[in-house]
Order: C-alpha cells, then structure tokens, then sequence
C-alpha cells in the first residue's frame, strides 16, 4: 500500500477512536462536577498520564524538533527543566488545590481562588487570564493540528497545500466532538490512549532517529560542533540569557499552567499526588525523546548535505517521518502527533469553558448561570471557533513562539496567585488582583512591543520577564499589606 | 526572617542579574545569527560571545536553582523528619550547574565527548536532567512524613465534618 495512505488511514482510524471515547464519556457526564472535574474520581494513572500528556503538546511534537533543528541544543532547556518544573508544582500544588476543591466542592481554578482570597474579583480575573492563555495555546494546537493534516492530504493528492481551512475545520470537528459530549471525562481518557501512543511512538522515533547517521547521538552532534561549536554547546545559539530565561519560565511556570493544576483537583485521594508525578515524570521523559531525536538528526541531516533544507523550521517533523521513518511507523507517529496536539487543547477547550459559563458569570453576578451542563457545551464550540480564527489570522508565524506566549500568559498571571497564595496565608487579595493585572499587561505590552519590530534583547523570554514581574509584584505587595481576613474553613486548611 | 522577604530578596537578586546581563555589551552573535548557508537555521558565532557574561549568567541560573528549591522547602513544614535532604538536593544541583558554566569556560571544541555529547552538554543533559528529578523522587518517597502526613489526614477530615453545610457552592 501507498505509505501516504497508510499515514492518512492511521489518522482516520485515531480520530474515530477519540469520538468513539466521546461517545462513551457522555453517558458519564451527567452534570457540571462530571463535565469540568470527572466527579473528583480520577485514579492515579489516568491523572499520571493526563498531566503529561497534556503538557506535551503540539509545542513539543511540532514546534520543538523545529526549535531544536533552528538552535541546536537551546530549546533542550525547556525539556531538561521540566522535572524539577512538575516536582515544584506539585510540591506548591497539588496537596492544597485539592483540598480546597474537596472541602468546596470546587470545579474550576477561578473557584479556588475564590475560596482562597474570599473575593469573586479575583475569581473573575483569573478567569480572564485563562480565557486570554487558552486562547493563544489552544490556536497554537488548532494551528498544529490543521498544519499535520495539511501535509497529510497534500502527500495523498486528496487537497493540495492551500486546503488549510478546511483541514482547520475538519481538526476542530473531531476535538469539539468528543469535548463536546463527554467533557473532562472525554479529555482525560482520549489523553490516557494518546499518552501510550506518545510514550510508544517516541521511543521507536528516537531509535530511528540515533541509526540515521553513523555514530549515533554523537556522529549528529559531531556534525553539529563542526558547523558551529556554539550550536552544539549547552546554551544552543539562543546563548546563555535566553536560555536560563527559559530556565526559570519553564521551572516555575509548570505550576500556574490550569490545565495541569486543575488535573491534580480531580484525582481520587489527596494522598494519589505521590504515585501520580512519578508516572507524570515518566511519561514526559519517554516522550521529550521524540523532541531531541527528530530536531537534532534533521539539523545534522541538513548541514552534512544529506537532506536538503527546510523550508519551515517546523517541518522538521514531517519531513523526518517521509525521508527517515517506516510507512507503518510514520502512519503511528501522524497519529501521535495528534495525540500530543489534542491532548492538550481539550483540556484547554474544557477549562476555558468553565472560565466563561461558571467563573465570570459567578464573578459578576455572584450567582451561577442556570442549565450550565447546556452553556458549557455551547461554549466549548463558541471557544473553538473563536481560537480557531485566531489561528488562521495570527501574525506570529512560528509554532513554538505562539506555544511560549501561551505559557507565558498562564505563567505570570497564575504562579504567584495559585502557586504561591495557596501556600502562604500572607498573600494577601490586592496582591493577588495585581499580579494579575501586571502579567496580563506586562504580556499584551510585550506582544505588541514585538508586533511592532522591537526584539527582547539576547532572546530573553518575554514570558519570563512577565513571571519575574508578577512574582515581584505578588510578594512585594502581600509584604506591604497587613493580612486579609479568611473564611474559617480555607484559614484552618492553610496550615495542613 | 521572614520565608516570604526571602523569597523577595531571590526575586530581586534574579532581576538584577538579568538587568547586569542585559547591560553587559552584546557581541554580533549573542543571540544567535541567521546561518550563512541556511536560512532556516542560526548560529551562535563563537565562544567569546559569552566573555564577560559567564559570571552573571552562572549568578542569574544559582539564584534561579537557589528560589526552586527555597520554594519547594516552605511546602515541608519545620521540623519533619530529614527535611535537609532538599536542602541538599539543592546542593548537588547547584554543583551540577556550576560544573557545567566551568566546563563550558574551557572551550567547547576539545571537550571530551561523554554519551554522545561534548562535556558541558552532558553535563546539562545528563547532569542536571537526572538530579532535579531527585526532588520528585523525594516527593514521592517522604510524602506521608513530609507533605500529608495520616495527622494532616485526620485534621482535613475534621475540618470538613465542622464546616460541612457551610460553603459548599465552589467558592
């Protein structure tokens, strides 16, 4: 058989397998608690799994490889730092997000900054801060997505490489589907099956990969040190501040991302948090393999003259699974490569949801929206859509920038408030509202400072400056204010 | 003093050494430049890029380690038992990225090759990589001693008992 077709049918058949789980998630969804939090009933593999692979998204299987192929060893900073990054958040986390949540009945982030700083302003900020992160990411993924599927028919004759807003629509489709019917709970088993086709399909990748060129990892990095010692070096060609400003984006900011936080709200027991990040770990691990493989061999590939160059660093990717990998192997890792990608952004669809039916309503009315399961799905497509045409329109071009700002947005505005206010009962409410304001700011302002021309010098990250920004602000206010009363309840949890 | 002004003061130290490393006269190749033959990639000049800027860039990454694991000590309260295993942890750490800003000052193109990479690379991959996920090991490990002991259990269970019918409308 074609090879080509091989790939499109393993997409097919992946893509009826998540609306297959759709279908069978919405007999378990019968309210919100079930739509947004599983029922809090998740066990220690499915949340092990879920977190990863949601972190592990279209940013890492498409933008990474490409930000590896571009810089050489920099982007290693971002998967190198991710395990003291999962270990801070859920050491800051885990333990306190889901207490709060079983002693509240809490189903959304926003609700347990609520109970936290006893303030529905807060609520509705941080509610507004997902909604504008969710937007960014969820348009990389989207973005990501419709790019794959566009190699996919273009290799198959089916459409050619101008079909991008139907594969767009035809991507959205399939994830709104499931999202749609059966919530979180869809989310979180589509991210279970996604996370072993991940873990599977980075390893045999990575294998591929280290016998592509002679001599393995270190022939590739031999070719790399010979073109630009520099490249091959520990701080890549971003240098030495771009890289450590990743460094501590990528560290602290594990810990403000909502759709990893809120995960650790639904699990069974409190005590599953221990089990849970070794496998969370794991799994992340496995899967980074993919990422160095692929954007090391590709740039050792293009300077040695094997392979000609890329026209996108981002297509690393699929120009490695058409010149290097078995068909079979190639149709496995399309739909991997969906996996990551949908993974993520279902969490993204269904957290934004939230944000828009339960938190902001709440925070303006104080009062939650009547028929919530209905508006919830109602906005899961209005979300889709909107990020959807985000994506199409975007100025920023390359995948991996747009997953950063993502980050960034989640980073600062959510690192000082969840992260830090959860665990400290000095942190005071004023601080918290302008941490928020601060980052959302401080990230608008350097997106359209970079819109218009002007570069963060040494490739400093913008996310990172916003973290650093937020935090201070966070802190240094929470210092200068005398301490806010408490509900009772949240006070005596505060010292667990 | 206080935990949280020491956390300020890590804060502030990160963005002075960020600012002294900004102000510090960029070399052409920094960042990174466009590759001479591919126009998709970049290159990072030479090693020389980095003079003057080691210093503060191993200050900048030493208070980045030094707040993580400042942080991740406050969620273990005082007086559990082998509570200086983070402290230590964060010991080997620092160690870890002081090697790897030593090695790196030595030049990259006679570095020895260790797994596949030149050493300041190994060091970064197979150094740093392993012993930050030391913190997870001890997460999972010392758990029930340090983070929700079968006391902190019981005291949950109490506390929801009391307030059970109070709020329970998510906020």
């Amino acid at each position: 058989m074609d090879p080509n077709r091989i790939i499109l049918i393993s997409v097919l058949v992946y893509m009826a397998l998540c609306m297959a789980i759709g279908i069978w998630a919405l007999r378990r969804t019968r309210n919100t608690s079930d739509f947004f939090m599983a029922g809090h009933n998740l066990g220690v593999l499915i949340t092990g799994i879920a977190l990863f692979s949601s972190i592990m998204s279209g940013f890492g299987f498409v933008g990474g490889p490409g930000l590896v192929y571009r810089m050489g060893i920099s982007s290693f900073w971002i998967m190198v730092t991710t395990p003291i990054g999962f270990a801070l958040a859920f050491y800051l986390v885990a333990k306190r997000i889901r207490l709060f949540a079983e002693l509240r009945n809490s189903i959304s982030l926003p609700d347990i900054a609520a109970a936290r700083y006893s303030c529905h302003k807060v609520r509705g900020l941080v509610a507004v801060a997902i909604l504008c992160g969710v937007i960014a990411y969820l348009a990389t993924q989207i973005r990501a997505m419709a790019f794959v599927l566009q190699e996919i028919f273009a290799s198959n004759g089916v459409w050619g490489h101008e079909s991008v807003v139907f594969c767009v629509i035809v991507s959205c489709t399939v994830l709104v589907f499931y999202c749609v019917t059966g919530g979180i709970i869809a989310s979180v088993y589509t991210d279970l099956f996604q996370g072993v086709v991940m873990v599977v399909v980075a390893v045999l990748i990575f294998i591929g990969a280290l016998g592509a060129i002679e001599g393995g990892m270190g022939g590739m990095m031999e070719i790399i040190l010979k073109d630009n010692a520099e490249a091959a070096g520990p701080w890549g060609t971003l240098g030495i501040l771009g890289c450590l400003s990743w460094f501590f984006l990528f560290t602290l900011g594990v810990a403000g991302q909502p759709h990893v936080v809120t995960k650790m709200m639904m699990s069974r027991k409190v005590e599953d948090a221990r089990r849970t990040l070794p496998i969370t770990l794991l799994g992340y691990t496995v899967t980074a393999l993919l990422w160095i493989g692929i954007g090391t061999l590709m740039r050792a590939a293009v300077l040695n003259g094997s392979q000609a160059e890329l026209a996108r660093a981002d297509d690393a990717a699929a120009v490695f699974l058409q010149s290097y990998a078995h068909p079979v192997l190639a149709g496995l890792v399309f739909a991997g490569l969906f996996a990551a990608i949908m993974s993520t952004a279902d969490g993204f669809l269904n957290i934004g949801a939230a944000a828009i039916v339960h938190d902001i309503p709440r925070s303006v009315t104080g009062n939650s929206i009547r028929s919530e399961l209905l508006w919830a799905r109602i906005a899961t497509v209005g979300l889709a859509v909107l990020a959807a045409l985000f994506a199409l329109h975007s100025p920023i071009q390359l995948i991996g920038q747009l997953g950063a700002f993502g980050w960034g947005v989640f980073a600062s505005a959510l690192v000082p408030v969840i992260g830090l206010g959860l665990n400290w009962r000095g942190g005071s409410r004023k601080a918290a509202l302008a941490a928020i304001v601060f980052s959302l700011a401080a990230n608008l302002g350097l997106v359209f400072v970079q819109m218009a021309g002007f570069a963060i010098p040494y490739g400093v990250s913008g996310g990172a400056i916003a973290l650093l920004g937020s935090t201070l602000v966070f802190v240094g206010i929470s210092l200068a204010s005398k301490r806010d009363s408490l509900s009772p309840d949240i006070e005596e949890v505060m010292n667990l | 003093m206080k935990p949280y002004v020491f956390v300020f003061i890590l804060l502030l130290g990160i963005l002075i050494a960020l600012a002294i490393g900004l102000l510090v006269d960029p070399s052409e190749a920094a960042s990174g430049v466009v590759h001479p033959d591919f126009g998709t990639m970049s290159q990072g000049g030479d090693a020389g890029r980095h003079e003057g800027r080691l210093v503060g860039g191993w200050l900048y990454g030493s208070l980045q380690i030094g707040l993580f694991v400042f942080l991740i000590g406050l969620c273990v309260p005082s007086g559990r038992p082998r509570r200086w295993l983070i402290g230590a942890s964060g010991g080997l750490y620092l160690a870890v990225y002081l090697g790897l800003i030593l090695s790196y000052g030595k030049g990259l193109e006679d570095a020895p090759f260790i797994l596949g990479f030149p050493l300041p690379t190994a060091l970064l991959v197979f150094g740093m990589w392993p012993v930050s996920a030391v913190f997870a090991i001890l997460y999972a490990t010392q758990y029930a001693k340090w983070i929700y002991t079968p006391e902190d259990a019981k005291r949950f269970e109490a506390i929801k008992e009391r307030y059970q019918g109070g709020t329970k409308d998510g906020s």
